[in-house]
């Protein structure tokens, strides 16, 4: 399709990406000055953290407040918030109605901070700033010019993460713990995490890590800045995320040769493979994998996940990802995409959809004639339209129908169980045939 | 903070108007938690129509996150195309009028769609994006109908006149009739759910089958998932009819000025007495009297054996009836507060913002003016976002626990973590949820009108009352409410 100005996709805005980073900070709390629907954007994003509440309340501007201004009420919900949640960390983001008015909220937040003593970090993250990613990389910007102490000396070994929610995958959370499991099996120390269940403290020592490891392909300039200044070096964009065996031996033997802790690589990696083994002498293993070998598929979902997902697929399990719809905040995600794709693009030749519009995902899927898809719940109504099944892994973790509450990886040796798991409700709803069955049921004589 | 009951009319009248600055004096804080783009969203998707969203991407991702996916998901409603101009701080500041233009000009081209219902977000709004004069300048050069929605989410006051404003944009769909269809209606005010076959009954399937029995034909169901189709014939149905009033009213009221087709006075049809009404008013038009009566005769005999089970069970208890959802406190509460007046239980109507029963224009004032049917509401300046426990209306009313005997909540029902007394729970409060998605029955519609609808809820009622005796056995969500 020829260039278009249009956009039509699951992302989400600047304002929705900041509250998805802050969420991650333990004793946080969350204003947003903008109008109250900006606040339920927000309470989604917050729910992706299911063991760190911060609260979050909206300034709900309305219009009369556009034209006369909105401080008076900004500065009594700041006062309220201090009052009630006592937080250690105040954020007041300004959505698309707040930003456009440029109500003084600078200048409250320092009024503010100064009689209660607490931080308050204002975030200018309108809708129209941008996609997640840019709301994401306002706070980590904000989080480390106030918090990251410039003076720590460099731990050896010592890594940190980066950005586990935007990986793609609706499972981050349990995700994100095997990750930490894995690279402390290789003897490597997490220091920080940007962000998830992450304190103040942890904050401060951002600078003692020699590398960051990006959980994601979305890139984060800011943040990018920050690293060259402390010499922290930026690494896992030229990596698959560890879905499935092929991918995980990558990343992990990827990351360790960085580390020289190839032979800690080795040894865990013999030893994860026990995950596996039961799977040996389990007829329904070998059943399911029947079932997938050489049927073909589409992926759709972020750039980092949809294309870790289709090596995974294409590698391990011998499907062919014939359409990969990847979708990424900026043009990054969707190079480091294709740079890990290039091995699969040996093999088949898959239609790589770049930021498509959904009516172009439907068409590829239809032209290409894939048994089922795997995607984002956002597309599952699109997909199933057009009478092709669809499994739900990617997106986050909290949005409505991702039913996930079994805390269990989908990534690492571990995950390959998970995922067979859900790939076997995938091969039942693709090939069972409900509508044959109410058609040619039992019917008695006198029916 | 004082509670106490005033009648929905009585409220009506003392309310300010909820688009005036009085209001925010009042009650303030009455405003939704959703935004207006995001209630607005899925009601435009009628069928083979795009949704172009002249703001930023993220407004889309956004409903794409929640109310557009879970109305398609289990609703029916097909996925709905909603491109966006993707706006950025660039157009904000110098406009983005020649990228509005192009963007429709390629969803004409790319989608090739019936209509195109442009709606615009915050940020085009707050600018003032010349957006009617792009509309109609490329009305010639565009081959999609084009119907425009101003929804910014700062506009999320008073919620039920924005729906009067996009049940009024739909209007334009309307075409004068080139012929009668003799003893046929419309069904007007159908959202959310799809009048298409599918695994759940809908409110409009089970009027339809009514209808039908009485020999009345269905001519038009709007507004929901409606094809162009259905809206270019609906001015050939004889009368209009009513499920939800809030989306049906605006399209009879501009049928009857246009068209002069009569519409009725009731609206959602739920209990014995609310669907023989809104039955009886059919007849009245078409002059099928017997037939209706006979009609609802045979009815009732159907499931009179279990309606009366439950009428005896409950019959001059309390029904406490939480508004719950802030957007549609007075719809739904209203609606029960009907079948529930009918199995002879008070309703008490509660997290219902008393400047709701204004705010939500056509519910209320239908029910006590047209039908009788004026309840009693917890009176306080408490706006949304303040939701009370049952244990506070009991307290706060001075009720006892022990007269009421059906509590009806929604999503988030609130729990009283404290097993030293009575809590709301299933297993020892006779409880109903009474959130639309979450009450299907197989072959009873889920929001429970007609006789069929009436059946569910009946059969409800009976195992809600026996459940409620289990008492110390709690359920999980009582559990997770704090409990043991």
């Amino acid at each position: 399709m020829k260039e278009t100005v249009l956009r039509d996709s699951a992302q989400q805005s600047a304002l929705a990406g900041a509250v998805l980073a802050i969420s991650g900070i333990k004793k946080a709390s969350i204003i947003i000055h903008a109008s109250s629907g900006c606040g339920w954007t927000g309470r989604w994003m917050r729910s992706e953290h299911p063991l760190n509440y911060v609260p979050l309340i909206a300034t709900s501007l309305l219009e009369n407040e556009l034209i006369f201004g909105g401080k008076e009420k900004l500065r009594r919900t700041i006062d309220w918030v201090m009052e009630h949640w006592k937080p250690q960390l105040l954020f007041i983001l300004t959505g698309d109605s707040g930003s456009l008015i440029n109500d003084p909220v600078e200048a409250i937040a320092f009024e503010r901070e100064k009689s209660s003593k607490i931080p308050i970090l204002c975030l200018d993250v309108p809708y129209f700033k941008g996609l997640a990613a840019v709301g994401v990389d306002d706070v980590y910007r904000s989080l480390l010019e106030r918090f990251a102490r410039k003076d720590v000396p460099k731990k050896k070994d010592t890594i940190n993460l980066i950005a586990p929610y935007l990986s793609g995958s609706s499972n981050w959370p349990f995700d994100l713990e095997e990750v930490v499991r894995l690279l402390q099996g290789i003897g490597l120390s997490i220091n920080c995490i940007l962000t998830s269940n992450t304190s103040l403290e942890e904050l401060s020592m951002f600078y003692a890590a020699e590398t960051d490891l990006y959980l994601t392909y979305e890139v984060f300039p800011q943040l990018a800045t920050l690293e060259d200044e402390k010499e922290i070096s930026r690494f896992g964009l030229d990596l698959p995320l560890p879905i499935g065996v092929y991918n995980t031996e990558e990343w992990l033997f990827g990351i360790a040769s960085k580390f020289g802790k190839e032979e800690e690589a080795k040894c865990l990696i013999e030893n994860e493979k026990k995950h596996l083994a039961p799977l040996r002498f389990l007829y329904n293993a070998t059943w399911l994998q029947t079932w997938l070998s050489n049927q073909s598929a589409a992926v759709i979902g972020p750039a980092s996940w949809a294309a870790s997902f289709s090596r995974f697929l294409y590698f391990d399990l011998n499907v062919y990802p014939k359409v990969i719809a990847l979708y990424g905040d900026s043009d990054d995600p969707i190079e480091y995409s294709k740079n890990i794709l290039k091995d699969v693009q040996g093999y088949l030749n898959p239609i790589v959809l770049e930021n498509p519009l959904y009516i172009e995902v439907a068409q590829a899927i239809k032209e290409a004639e894939v048994e089922f898809s795997i995607g984002q719940t956002q597309e599952k109504s699109l997909v199933e339209g057009i009478g092709v099944s669809h499994l739900s892994l990617a997106g986050l973790y909290s949005i409505l129908g991702t039913y996930n509450f079994i805390p269990f990886p989908s990534m690492g040796f571990k995950g390959v169980l998970y995922l067979l798991t859900m790939l076997g409700r995938l091969v039942e709803e693709t090939f069972h045939e409900p509508q044959r069955w109410q058609e040619l049921r039992f019917r008695g004589r006198e029916e | 903070m004082d509670l106490k009951l005033k009648r929905m009319s009585e409220i009506y009248e003392i309310v300010p108007d909820p688009r005036s600055l009085q209001r925010e004096k009042e009650f303030p804080g009455y405003y939704t938690h959703w935004c207006n783009f995001m209630q607005a969203f899925y009601h435009l998707g009628i069928q083979d129509a795009v949704v172009l969203v002249h703001g930023p991407q993220g407004c889309v991702g956004n409903v794409r996150s929640f109310l557009a996916t879970y109305v398609g998901q289990f609703f029916g409603h097909p996925f709905l195309f909603a491109p966006t101009t993707d706006m950025g701080p660039s157009d904000v500041i110098l406009g983005a009028k020649e990228k509005l233009e192009q963007a429709i000009k390629e969803v004409d081209q790319i989608y090739r769609p019936k209509v195109i219902c442009l709606a615009i977000t915050c940020a085009a709004a707050v600018i003032k994006e010349p957006v009617e004069e792009v509309v109609s300048f490329l009305r010639n050069e565009v081959k999609a109908k084009i119907l425009i929605f101003n929804v910014p989410g700062i506009k999320n006051y008073a919620a039920g006149f924005n729906r009067v404003e996009i049940a009024n944009g739909f209007c334009k769909l309307l075409k004068p009739p080139e012929k009668n269809v003799p003893n046929s209606v419309n069904i007007l005010g159908i959202a959310k759910e799809v009048h298409h076959p599918g695994k759940f009954l809908f409110d409009s399937h089970e009027l339809e089958r009514l209808l039908n029995k009485v020999g009345i034909r269905v001519n038009s169901v709007l507004l929901q998932s409606a094809s162009i189709e259905d809206f270019e014939r609906a001015s050939e149905a004889e009368f209009n009819t009513f499920d939800c009033p809030q989306w049906g009213y605006p399209l009879a009221k501009y049928m009857e000025e246009h068209y002069g087709i009569p519409y009725g006075r009731h609206a959602t049809p739920l209990g014995i007495t609310s669907t023989s009404r809104w039955l009886r008013e059919v007849g009245q038009f078409f002059k099928i009297e017997e037939k209706v009566e006979a009609l609802i005769k045979e009815e009732y005999e159907g499931i009179k054996a279990v309606w009366e089970e439950a009428k005896a069970l409950v019959t001059g208890k309390i029904a406490l009836i939480d508004g719950g959802d802030p957007m549609s406190a007075v719809e739904r509460a209203v609606a029960w507060g009907k079948i529930c007046s009918d199995l002879g239980m008070r309703p008490i109507l509660y997290n219902v913002p008393p400047i709701e029963i204004k705010g939500i224009p056509y519910e209320a004032s239908l029910a006590f003016r047209d039908e009788g049917e004026d309840f009693e509401v917890v009176y306080s300046d408490y706006s949304y976002h303040r939701r009370f426990t049952p244990w506070k209306i009991i307290e706060g009313l001075g009720l006892r626990f022990e007269d009421v005997s059906l509590y009806m909540g929604d999503v988030f029902p609130d729990q009283k973590a404290n097993w030293e007394r009575p809590i709301f729970d299933a297993s020892n409060s006779p409880r109903l949820v009474s959130t639309t998605h979450c009450t299907r029955n197989k072959n009873h519609p889920g929001r429970k009108v007609g006789f069929k609808g009436a059946e569910a809820f009946a059969s409800g009622v009976i195992y809600a009352v026996k459940t409620s005796k289990r008492g110390d056995r709690p359920t999980l969500y009582a559990r997770l409410g704090g409990l043991r």
